[in-house]
């Protein structure tokens, strides 16, 4: 047998990940000649990806999404000092390629506050009372101001809903931003999603979706004041359309054509 | 019916700091990752650290993802599998779990598995976990050593009192066996 089959026989243990850290090396100049052995990485690796799957489920502990997350962003939001993170929906996402609206960070301050809005409103019951006072700017940094240019109480849009909400338009010097917050929202089943609207007229701009925990969520958006004269928070289907399909469940009217 | 949102998609909303994302790819591989984890550690509250430190991972690190070179689910599995070995490699005093000589593959698995009630993709699972079982014992010894434990071929041979070559023979076929078995199964 010569060197180079003998090469070609650690290709599995490498895989595997069991060769030290000499050997990994040495293997890994063979690998960058030996078209057979490059010929059958692929193949074993789809193998080797498998493995997982012989694994026996296991009970996820109660509260594990919760804490997870929560330390994850938790951690994001207090080590984000350098603002301009975005946080938008998926629907959001889509959509910032074709408009001028861009959903990302204010501030570190609010990043915090709306990082634990969107996430865990639900299980700190962030009030409305609240989020007046995290955006009146405890957490707000000397040198980046943020006028609240306006709060409007989103009342529910039919009587079988018992939501409410609030909406807030600040302005900084990165430009103009929505904060809305609900509570109470009806449950949500499946793939549906409540979405945001800005309302001018008949034309309706999704402002983003978001998800409730235990009937409260929020959602942040920044936009350019356009004369939109309603907000409007819907149920979708899910949290891809462009334009409302589902019911309303919160709206009020706003005054934006005068911003800036 | 729910539409599949495109992983790579979900990835690439991740880097650019979208938490519904991260919670979006977090409810797909929630259950996955965390019994993978336990897998490694035996302990329900070193696994959930595991699968939260492989979050972390992921938002922080979401742009190092090359769809072009793995699939998220590959990718999500190895970072997990690092963690998880670096905490076993990590901890002086390790759990009689683990310092015990290793469990089968074999052990592990539960024969109740109903097929039956198995999701398509559930229907994998039990095929690779039926090729796994169908290894002999020394060969699932040796793969569980390297593949759940990460020791290197030395120290197995080490551990083990076996030659290198055996290590090496026995990995090769072990995996020789599941990659004929399971291309027999997507052949099907």
């Amino acid at each position: 047998m010569d060197g180079q089959n003998r090469d070609c026989e650690l290709l599995e243990i490498y895989l595997l990940d069991g060769l030290n850290a000499k050997d990994k090396a040495e293997f890994e100049v063979h690998l960058s000649r030996c078209e057979a052995c490059q010929a059958n990485q692929s193949e074993l690796q789809q193998v080797i990806d498998l493995l997982p799957l012989a694994v026996e489920e296991q009970p996820v502990p109660a509260g594990m999404k919760k804490r997870v997350l929560s330390n994850v962003l938790g951690q994001e939001a207090n080590a984000d000092t350098t603002g301009a993170k975005q946080s938008t929906s998926l629907a959001t996402e889509r959509r910032l390629n074709r408009k001028n609206g861009q959903s990302r960070w204010l501030i570190p301050g609010l990043s915090a506050a709306v990082a634990l809005l969107v996430f865990f409103a639900g299980y700190q019951q962030v009030t409305i009372h609240d989020l007046n006072q995290q955006l009146a700017g405890s957490d707000i940094k000397p040198g980046e101001p943020v006028k609240v240019e306006q709060a409007v109480k989103l009342s529910p849009a039919a009587e079988d809903f018992v939501s409410e909400g609030l909406a807030t338009i600040v302005i900084d010097q990165k430009g103009t931003h929505l904060l809305v917050q609900a509570e109470q929202l009806p449950q949500l089943k499946g793939t549906e999603a409540f979405q945001v609207w800005l309302i001018k007229g008949e034309t309706k701009v999704s402002a983003g979706t978001f998800l409730a925990e235990q009937g409260n969520g929020a959602l942040y958006y920044s936009f350019e004041p356009n004369d939109y004269d309603t907000i409007a928070i819907t149920l979708e289907p899910d949290a891809l359309g462009d334009q409302p399909r589902g019911k309303m469940v919160l709206a009020a009217p706003i005054r934006t054509g005068d911003i800036g | 019916m729910e539409t599949p949102i495109d992983e790579a998609l979900i990835m690439q909303r991740i880097s650019q700091q979208d938490p519904v994302a991260l919670e979006a790819l977090y409810d797909r591989y929630e259950k996955p990752l965390y019994a993978y984890a336990y897998r490694f550690v035996g302990d329900a509250m070193l696994a959930e650290e595991i699968v939260q430190e492989l979050f972390m991972r992921i938002w922080n690190r979401a742009h190092t993802f090359d769809g072009s070179q793995s699939k998220v689910s590959t990718w999500l599995f190895a970072i997990l599998r690092n963690i998880a070995i670096d905490q076993l490699r990590n901890k002086q005093n390790r759990t009689a779990k683990q310092t015990q000589d290793a469990e089968t593959f074999a052990e592990l698995i539960d024969d109740q598995v109903n097929l039956e009630e198995q999701a398509a993709n559930n229907l994998m699972a039990a095929e690779v976990k039926n090729a796994v079982r169908e290894l002999n014992e020394e060969q699932q010894h040796v793969l569980d050593l390297m593949y759940y434990q990460g020791l290197t071929q030395q120290e197995i041979s080490e551990k083990r009192g076996i030659p290198l070559g055996t290590v090496k023979s026995r990995i090769r076929l072990a995996l020789k066996h599941l990659r004929t078995r399971l291309v027999e199964f997507e052949r099907r």
